[in-house]
């Protein structure tokens, strides 16, 4: 997944990632369980592309993107954006960065302070990071709100005033307002009506095309990943089991995890009836506290083998491009 | 309006159906909630019957009624909702709300299952005493029976080492495990009518898809109708057999699931299809409806989709009816312009 020499320098680079949460002792004096919510993730994001993480819920996708905006500190791994290493960053150094990378939260509604009309809190950001003479950025905010389809009366009323759809775009301008460079979206449009949802996918190709913004998107649904992703990157228990070009992975996920997820979409969001033939997993994930040994889904895996009992799979490089991480991918493809 | 109700599925136009194998049969309900700024309308004038054994969808997006619609039904509208006008016809007989009698025979004939099965549950009892209650509650057998039969519920939802199982409380088994510990109570004593109300939406898609397979095999099994609610299109693709659209209280389309699909008739039907983006299709850009659901308390007086729809005229200032288009039913002045429909 690292870049070679003739490849654009990237503009993140998250190398050997992990976060161990530790969790309440069992029995007084007793060892601390640590929960493992991301390991070993690498990636590389180019100035301009969309990655998408999927998978299931509590696979450690989100905690990758608080990782990435050190809004949670990596037990280990490095983070490097635009070539400086912020994984050993202070405080300051992060103030001083954070404008550059942005985020935008599922949950608008509590994303929003609701005492503050929609023109103010986009102006806040510009406020802490001093942006602009005072005067101005009143202004700035209400350009970047109207740029977001909330222009005119919108502007000035409260959070709860307005329809979730329009929150969500108010909590877009709030990220983008700073200029940033790359923003993580986190399932931002899971919580919206599918007729609005439409609308903010749209809203959020535009503004990329417009600012040239790179975005690592968060995100469990996969017909959306598929519509907004040049890469998409798969999460189970928190590990990348295949990183591909969006083409490939949907027209041949070589993971069995990623013929499970992209099987089990209903076949009536195909225009030409479900492709990719289904890969029926037993059972269910397991907690994150208690990972089996070996391959974390042999338990569940049609195809597991001792190897994958014992051996954890790395991720490698396939023949056709793309990165997974299966003991049996050659036969399986 | 009352075509609708008159309107009978596929698989019964061959022959035609006598009242008895119409399990439930709504007829222009219409729903009243008093709020503090006046009462309002959030199911109106909705028509839908379902075969014994059918499989009917009704989707619509939140807030758009399906909700209520299902509690009406089953007759949970608590104090702060009320059937205004309308009726809802269980197995012939009209359901009576406040009749104890009635509603032992709902709760007999018919089962529930909610989105989100960790707030159903009793947190303090275990699974195998909550599924035997609905089991002795529902047939009137003694609490032995009862438990010996939970134990052979919760192993006929696919819930593994149903005996150990049993004993554990909500909070230690998974949220799959949950909703299907759901489903054996919504089950127990083989109801005829089981209401899913969004079954599917808590959980992830590797279990949904489970969940869904689950669903279609008690079908078979027991052979009850299943009333299933959703906001996601596709699933719903998956599993019924007819589909209601719901758009601000009022059903707008109501055809066969494949004819839906493949020619939605509806202008907002056709919206929903080109919001959601296929996984097989390369299209730059998704067509979204613009604009937003009108509020309750301010629904246009004639087509509430009109605000929205790009074919409305000055017709759509009356509310128009339910009328029959290809193989189904549609609630349009305007109808499907074959012309404006792209193939």
């Amino acid at each position: 997944m690292n870049g070679t020499s003739h490849e654009p320098a990237p503009i993140l680079r998250v190398q050997g990632l992990a976060k161990r949460f530790p969790m309440p002792r069992e029995r007084l004096f007793g060892p601390r369980p640590m929960l493992t919510a991301v390991a070993d993730v690498s990636f590389d994001l180019t100035a301009g592309e969309t990655l998408a993480v999927v998978g299931e819920s509590g696979c450690g996708k989100s905690t990758v993107g608080n990782l990435v905006l050190n809004l949670l500190a990596p037990s280990a791994g490095a983070i490097a954006f635009e070539g400086e290493d912020l994984s050993h960053a202070n405080a300051a150094r992060w103030r001083a960065r954070r404008r550059d990378l942005q985020l935008i939260f599922q949950d608008s509604r509590g994303a929003l302070d609701p005492r503050l009309t929609i023109d103010r809190q986009v102006a806040e950001g510009l406020d802490i990071h001093r942006i602009g003479a005072p005067s101005d950025r009143l202004e700035k905010a209400r350009q970047m709100l109207d740029s977001v389809g909330l222009g005119g009366h919108l502007m000035g009323r409260y959070p709860h005033e307005l329809s979730g759809g329009q929150q969500q775009r108010a909590v877009i301008a709030r990220a983008l307002v700073l200029e940033p460079k790359l923003v993580v979206c986190d399932e931002p449009v899971a919580a919206l009506d599918v007729s609005v949802q439409a609308q903010v996918v749209n809203l959020l190709q535009d503004l990329q095309r417009t600012y040239g913004l790179t975005y690592l998107f968060i995100s469990h649904d996969l017909s959306v990943v598929r519509h907004v992703a040049d890469r998409v990157a798969v999460m189970y228990l928190g590990r990348f089991v295949e990183v591909a070009s969006r083409d490939a992975l949907f027209s041949q996920p070589a993971h069995p995890y990623s013929r499970a997820l992209i099987g089990a979409v209903p076949a009536a969001r195909s225009r030409h009836g479900r492709r990719v033939q289904p890969v029926a997993l037993h059972g269910e994930p397991p907690s994150p506290l208690f990972p089996p040994q070996g391959c974390a889904l042999n338990p569940r895996c049609p195809f597991a083998t001792d190897q994958c009992r014992q051996e954890r799979p790395d991720l490698r490089p396939l023949p056709g491009g793309g990165f997974v991480a299966c003991h049996h991918v050659e036969n399986l493809l | 309006m009352h075509a609708a109700a008159g309107f009978v599925s596929r698989r019964s136009s061959a022959d035609v159906l006598s009242e008895m194998s119409t399990l439930i049969d709504i007829r222009d309900l219409t729903v009243r909630i008093d709020l503090p700024e006046g009462p309002v309308f959030p199911v109106r004038n909705v028509s839908l019957s379902l075969e014994e054994g059918e499989t009917v969808g009704l989707v619509g997006e939140s807030g758009c009624g399906k909700t209520l619609t299902c509690l009406s039904v089953i007759g949970l509208l608590g104090r702060r909702a009320s059937i205004e006008s309308g009726s809802v016809v269980f197995q012939g007989v009209e359901i009576d709300p406040d009749d104890p009698d009635d509603k032992r025979r709902r709760s007999r004939g018919m089962g529930i299952i909610f989105q989100n099965p960790m707030t159903c549950l009793n947190p303090v009892r275990t699974l195998g005493w909550q599924v035997a209650e609905a089991y002795q509650i529902r047939t009137g057998e003694s609490r032995r029976v009862a438990q010996r039969r939970a134990t052979e519920l919760l192993d006929l939802v696919g819930i593994p080492e149903p005996k150990r199982r049993a004993a554990d409380y909500p909070h230690q088994v998974s949220g799959g495990q949950q909703q299907r510990a759901m489903i054996a109570m919504a089950i127990a004593g083989g109801p005829a009518l089981l209401i899913a109300d969004e079954p599917t939406t808590a959980l992830d898609v590797t279990i949904q898809a489970q969940i869904l397979d689950l669903l279609a095999r008690l079908q078979r099994e027991i052979g009850m109708g299943i009333l299933f609610v959703t906001h996601d299109l596709g699933l719903v693709a998956e599993v019924a057999d007819r589909m209601a659209v719901m758009y601000a209280g009022r059903v707008v389309e109501l055809a066969p699931a494949d004819a839906l699909f493949a020619q939605p008739r509806h202008p907002y039907t056709r919206g929903l299809l080109t919001s959601l983006p296929f996984l097989d299709d390369d299209i730059d850009r998704l067509t979204p409806i613009e604009g937003t659901v009108p509020p309750l308390h301010a629904m246009p007086p004639g087509c509430a989709f009109a605000p929205r729809c790009s074919q409305a005229s000055p017709i759509c200032s009356t509310p128009p009816d339910l009328r029959a288009s290809g193989d189904g039913l549609i609630a349009c002045h305007h109808g499907l312009k074959t012309d404006t429909v792209a193939a």
